[in-house]
């Protein structure tokens, strides 16, 4: 490559160092935000299913993304996709999904008698990359 | 730090931003691509190379999946589709276990999984978008593309778009069924992924997600995981970002 910046991590030689003893190289791509957004979603009744949240891209493609979840009642957070199993055998789910368009957060039973998430507050992040996931 | 640099993400100020409101800094990695692309699987339930990387570590990754039989829509491969998408020091694998046909978008990145290393913190407090967005900042152009010109997605890295920053990666050994903590330093939720390996006997690593045998919670102090499997324990891989889930 005839042009570039590479800046090392400390202690190391930015001349010699590896790929994964630098902070940034322009030879390596990284991962592009898009947006980042959240949302508050308040659980009405027993849902077998609902849409948490979309989110219009309009990119043209389908673009990478990660999501997660937080209660602030629990103090806790994680990745998405989530999973209970509030019964053996049965499971609830909340996952997300994207296409050209869109970028999609949806909540799903299969339960027969769903959980009773009435007034259940939840938070969900989402970040949407400019990069490819098809 | 006798050297270094620093760009903030736009909007913020270098000097006082917080480590996720930067864009980079030479004291801690952003998550570097080495490998990204798509694969069809076939229907055979023989294992499939979906890439041979040659890295001659065990990098980390993470497998978008296009849902063929439901609509079409993709969504990250987690449980489900994880537990057959195994990686080593050389080839990212399918072994065929769902019998289908898949199509399949990878990432592979810049950074081992088995690696106990915790970066620098330089501040943890978010602080408030000031002055012009657009006014300074850096990108980088995708070879062949010019920089002043081309759409985002063909830029290798732009300061205008903040890409993952890693803040720690953790290994060790976790026993089935009992919950591992890890504290991870930053004083807000992170985003964070974990690997497994050898849970087929094959010392491949595999992605961890929430599901009826596992889970990945994280506190603003800590990372909580727990995995259940038919081994008594297991090696994990677990990759902490700056990146928050809330502040």
């Amino acid at each position: 490559m005839a042009y570039g910046i590479k800046i090392s991590l400390p202690t190391f030689n930015v001349a010699t160092a590896t790929t994964e003893q630098l902070s940034i190289t322009s030879e390596k791509s990284m991962l592009k935000q898009e947006r980042k957004g959240t949302t508050t979603y308040t659980f009405s009744g027993s849902p077998a299913s609902a849409t948490i949240l979309t989110v219009t891209h309009n990119l043209g493609y389908i673009p990478a993304a990660v999501a997660s979840w937080y209660r602030s009642s629990l103090n806790v957070g994680g990745m998405l996709p989530y999973n209970d199993f509030p019964y053996n055998g049965v499971i609830e789910i909340i996952r997300y999904e994207m296409n050209t368009t869109q970028f999609i957060i949806k909540y799903e039973s299969e339960e027969f008698t769903p959980t009773n998430r009435n007034g259940q507050v939840w938070t969900f992040d989402y970040t949407i990359w400019y990069d490819d996931a098809f | 730090m006798a050297y270094g640099a620093r760009v903030s993400r736009a909007g913020f100020k270098a000097s006082t931003c917080a480590d996720f409101e930067s864009a980079f800094d030479s004291r801690y990695p952003n998550l570097k691509i080495a490998f990204q692309g798509k694969f069809t699987t076939t229907s055979s339930s023989s294992s499939q190379t979906i890439v041979t990387h040659s890295l001659g570590y065990a990098p980390v990754f993470i497998v978008y999946v296009k849902r063929l039989f439901s609509g079409g829509e993709v969504t990250l491969a987690t449980t489900g589709y994880s537990q057959f998408l195994r990686i080593n020091t050389t080839n990212l694998i399918y072994d065929g276990g769902l019998g289908e046909v898949l199509e399949l978008y990878y990432y592979i990145f810049h950074q081992r999984i088995d690696q106990n290393i915790t970066y620098n913190t330089v501040s943890n407090t978010a602080t408030t978008p000031s002055g012009s967005s657009n006014d300074y900042g850096i990108r980088v152009s995708k070879s062949g593309f010019d920089v002043k010109t081309t759409a985002a997605k063909n830029l290798a890295w732009s300061s205008e778009y903040p890409s993952p920053i890693i803040q720690k990666m953790d290994t060790g050994t976790l026993t089935s069924a009992v919950e591992k903590v890890v504290s991870h330093g930053l004083n807000y939720y992170p985003q964070c992924f974990l690997y497994v390996r050898n849970v087929f006997s094959d010392s491949r690593w595999q992605g961890v997600f929430d599901a009826s045998d596992s889970y990945l919670n994280t506190t603003t102090s800590q990372v909580k995981f727990y995995f259940t499997g038919v081994s008594a324990t297991y090696d994990y891989g677990l990759l902490v970002l700056k990146d928050p889930i809330k502040v």
